[in-house]
């Protein structure tokens, strides 16, 4: 009896063990829940005190010389170093202690190896990630940057350094999205560093709309794309100012293929057959915008320039940006990092100011590919046979079976959809090229930067910075402002191109020396905000790619154009302006054309409260969620054309519609698909504002119920995790859209909200997140709410003696 | 007082040895020393069970109040979808009691009967 017990208990206790030390058994993606839950090794090791905080002295194998931290009441760490490299190996270090798993997880995003950590409902977009040639473009980055023995030191240091943190971590230790996932840290490297780049790339250089813009004519005819996606809306407010000349004259080594000429030819020279195309990449939404200006001391109280930037991206925890202080004895930089590459992105230092907005640039085409045979091994350039190179993907699974992916490449770049990825119609098969693709130095333009001392520093750091193309804005204390846009720019196509003519092929790139700048322009202040760069004067062609919004560039330059002198107060107000401008466009003609004889009740006195509305997108406004609600009901019902899921096309952007509404009445776009019926203008903004209010009395009961924008639009700040709704910030209450200044809309909007005052040398920032990346921290979100407000820090960026005084704590780093 | 001898024993005695071996060593312990300590099938049980409620569950309360109950807030909410941090703290101890438990029991089971 005792022998059946004893095997029994055992056997009951070797089961509950085996339970409890694996993963999915309390659930699918669960983790060991004896492991997580185990206080000496599991999720309680990454609870950290909210009070007690230890100087700590270090001994780290690969520093040169002594190196100080000290962490300010935000966690921000000032890092002083006696020489470049100890200051970056320390900044890996330091990033590493608090960002480790989102700068792997985002590499490992860029590299298509997610399947390695979430398993197979990874594997398309793994595929994607790789099929469009991430990884192949952060090789020839890291084999580019070698070639610069300084940048390879630099980033080598600051590998290094992230390796030195990742070699003191036990389990216990690791972040607690190691723990949750069940897996551990790999060592950093400079093709890691190469990868966090081409990321941003993804993000922000891939504005084409090349297969769109094809079958949107191959349906609709050449006239109707002319009209709705036309190459420069006279109305533009450009980056550089109208009418500004320009000191050179089209570089007579620029070659224009023979389509880049006129844009008619473009079209007729490409495809002649004008075929349709089922498969193109999901593009984000258009959201991914950013603001930035300088002021001239000619129009500040203090009479130094004030600079300004808010890039809008995809709100998430742990936030994309580290805040850090870098000083050495030829550096002394503040602002916004890049956790995993080297160096301040966007920020300051003693002597100048920089920021980006994304300059969207069409730097892809799609070229198409003739084969000789069902074999794919050669295709057809000139007349002869060209032989195709195969990329053998190697995508491990947790799991599960190693997944190999071949990608075949061209002489343009990979083949992305094929029979195998992608449902492509027979022979329908295009090559990509991508200026990401190309091996460059961002790091080496941001290095720079960072030490730069004037104008010149500016422009010459900028010479090594090809993608994504940025507008880089800047500002120095002797009273220089400037805007640049910069990135390596190709005279693109809006169309699929016949690749069998290598005449089809890029043939030259604008010079980077006349890439739109503008320097002490005479309305004293420069600023971007995403809009076309240039006017018709520019010697070169600039691709319209259909995405440019001028709503916050006129909001912006309309602020920055008053007479009255302006300070960093100014500066916070304008960067949380709610105004509306693409409502202040579209509304008006709205209410004039409704019938509201058609309209009694609830929704009269809705349209009614609309009548009286200030367009400002506040949060504590109910005629915002009105209006809202009704324009995005009118964009979906008006553009129905182009939401045919196998014919994919652009709808045009919220600006070009609402001068379509305000000045086409009789379009056949007005007509609903989905009806016999034949629709006019009236009847569509008659019918989507009744389909709208619809919407809102069923989430609401009736419209007097409605929440107000804040509550309704319900802004959050999302772990990078999609799963992890736990580790969010839901419904943060802020007012703001899209298409405005302040560019807060559900989930994206001001990562980064920074303005530097070279008056008294004061900056003021933060971004909707906190410096720590541990979820157990108390500065894992700290600063959301004030961002929600529009309020700010001033950056510590002091002498180093009131900096250590006013320390949270203190690392001392010796070899 | 054995009982007692015993849950201070095999509190020492994993509160050591966690440092160095993974988290189930818990059991082997409460196997070990509820053998040694000759307990009846019942206290063998109780006093695993016991030594790591208190053992996890202390510990993981005094590190939930330093902390503030952030990272127990976050916890609950994903695996309770409600926020109970005291109950996250609960359950750390209920599973370091019953892998202990259990393996006290069947440390109990080896005692030849006299």
């Amino acid at each position: 009896m005792r022998t059946f017990g004893f095997l029994l208990t055992t056997a009951i206790t070797i089961a509950l063990i085996w339970a409890l030390n694996n993963p999915n058994i309390a659930g699918p993606g669960a983790p060991a829940m004896g492991k997580f839950f185990d206080p000496y090794n599991g999720f309680w090791q990454n609870a950290e005190s909210t009070s007690r905080f230890k100087d700590q002295n270090l001994n780290i194998a690969g520093l040169r010389d002594k190196v100080e931290v000290y962490y300010d009441d935000r966690l921000v760490p000032h890092i002083y170093a006696k020489n470049n490299e100890d200051l970056l190996f320390m900044q890996g270090y330091i990033t590493a202690s608090n960002r480790l798993w989102q700068m792997e997880i985002q590499t490992h995003n860029a590299a298509g190896r997610i399947c390695e950590v979430a398993g197979e409902k990874a594997l398309k977009a793994d595929r994607m990630s790789r099929r469009i040639g991430l990884g192949y473009g952060a090789e020839n980055s890291k084999a580019f940057i070698e070639k610069d023995p300084e940048s390879n030191d630099l980033i080598r240091a600051y590998c290094a350094g992230v390796n030195a943190y990742i070699k003191t971590l036990k389990p216990k230790d690791y972040p607690i999205e190691y723990k949750l996932l069940g897996y551990g840290p790999e060592e950093w490297t400079p093709l890691k560093v190469a990868l966090l780049l081409k990321n941003m790339a993804n993000m922000l250089s891939i504005y084409e709309f090349d297969i769109e813009n094809t079958n949107f004519v191959s349906k609709y005819g050449e006239d109707q794309f002319h009209y709705l996606y036309p190459e420069r809306d006279s109305f533009s407010d450009f980056i550089i100012p109208r009418g500004t000349k320009w000191d050179f004259a089209m570089d007579s080594t620029v070659k224009t293929s023979a389509d880049t000429a006129d844009k008619r030819d473009r079209i007729s020279n490409i495809d002649h057959d004008l075929e349709s195309y089922n498969q193109v990449i999901e593009k984000p939404k258009e959201l991914n915008g950013s603001n930035n200006w300088a002021v001239s001391g000619s129009k500040t109280k203090s009479g130094k320039p004030l600079l300004c930037n808010d890039p809008h991206l995809q709100l998430n925890l742990p936030s994309i940006w580290y805040e850090m202080h870098l000083v050495s004895p030829d550096m002394n930089a503040y602002g916004a990092t890049l956790p995993g590459a080297p160096c301040v992105i966007s920020g300051f230092n003693d002597s100048i100011a920089w920021g980006v907005t994304n300059g969207g640039r069409d730097v892809r085409d799609w070229f198409k590919i003739t084969f000789k045979d069902d074999s794919h091994d050669e295709y057809l350039v000139d007349g002869k046979w060209e032989k195709i190179q195969r990329r053998i993907e190697h995508i491990k699974i947790k799991g599960g079976k190693e997944f190999l992916d071949t990608v075949l490449y061209t002489r343009y770049g990979p083949i992305v959809f094929d029979k195998s990825f992608g449902d492509v119609k027979s022979k329908q098969y295009l090559a990509m090229k991508w200026t990401a693709h190309q091996g460059s130095n961002e790091f080496k333009t941001f290095y720079l930067l960072n030490k730069g001392k004037n104008y010149d520093n500016y422009i010459e750091a900028l010479t090594n910075y090809n993608c994504p193309t940025q507008n880089f804005v800047f500002a120095c204390r002797n009273g220089d402002i400037a805007i640049k846009e910069q990135g390596l720019t190709p005279l693109s196509k809006m169309f699929v191109t016949d690749g069998s003519h290598s005449e089809n092929d890029w043939q030259s790139f604008i010079p980077t020396a006349n890439n739109p700048t503008i320097k002490n322009p005479e309305r004293g202040f420069v600023s971007s905000a995403n809009q076309f760069p240039v006017d018709e004067s520019y010697p070169y062609p600039v691709t319209h790619v259909g995405i440019y919004e001028d709503t916050r560039a006129m909001r912006i330059n309309q602020l920055l154009g008053i007479p009255d002198k302006l300070d960093a107060e100014y500066m916070k107000k304008m960067q949380s302006d709610n105004y509306n401008v693409q409502a202040s466009l579209t509304l008006p003609t709205l209410l004039r054309v409704i019938d509201r004889s058609k309209l009694k009740g609830e929704e009269l006195d809705a349209l009614q409260k609309l009548d009286k509305w200030d367009y400002l997108d506040k949060k504590d406004s109910k005629e915002t969620v009105y209006y809202e609600e009704w324009n995005t009901m009118l964009q979906d019902m008006l553009w129905d054309e182009m939401a045919d899921p196998t014919l994919p096309m652009k709808k045009p952007n919220v600006f070009r519609t609402a001068y379509f509404l305000m000045q086409d009445s009789t379009s056949a776009f007005y007509d609903n698909l989905q009806t016999g019926e034949h629709e006019t203008r009236e009847m569509i903004v008659l019918q989507s504002f009744d389909k709208a209010m619809s919407k809102l009395k069923d989430k609401y009961g009736s419209l007097a119920n409605i929440k107000d924008w804040g509550t309704h639009k319900a802004t959050m700040v999302h772990h990078i995790s999609p799963a992890l709704d736990a580790f969010s910030r839901m419904d943060v209450y802020c007012g703001g859209n899209r298409g405005i200044v302040n560019a807060t809309s559900h989930e994206h909007g001001p990562s980064w909200r920074m303005i530097v005052d070279f008056g008294d040398m004061k900056a003021y920032c933060l971004y909707p997140g906190g410096q720590s990346g541990n979820p157990g921290s108390k500065y894992y979100d700290n600063m959301i709410d004030k961002w929600a407000n529009g309020e700010y820090y001033v950056a510590k960026f002091e002498a180093k003696e009131k900096i250590e005084k006013e320390k949270l704590y203190k690392i001392t780093a010796n070899q | 007082m054995r009982f007692i001898s015993a849950v201070v024993t095999v509190i020492i005695l994993c509160a050591i040895l966690e440092n160095f071996l993974p988290w189930w060593c818990i059991a082997p312990v409460a196997f070990v020393v509820s053998y040694l300590f000759r307990l009846k099938w019942y206290s063998a049980f109780l006093s695993g069970f016991l030594a790591l409620f208190l053992l996890w569950g202390g510990m993981a309360f005094l590190i939930d109040r330093a902390n503030e109950q952030i990272l127990s807030n976050r916890i609950s909410m994903l695996i309770l979808k409600s926020s109970k941090p005291l109950v996250i703290v609960a359950i750390t101890g209920v599973i370091g009691g019953l892998v202990a438990g259990l393996g006290g029991l069947a440390g109990s089971f080896l005692i030849k009967k006299k």
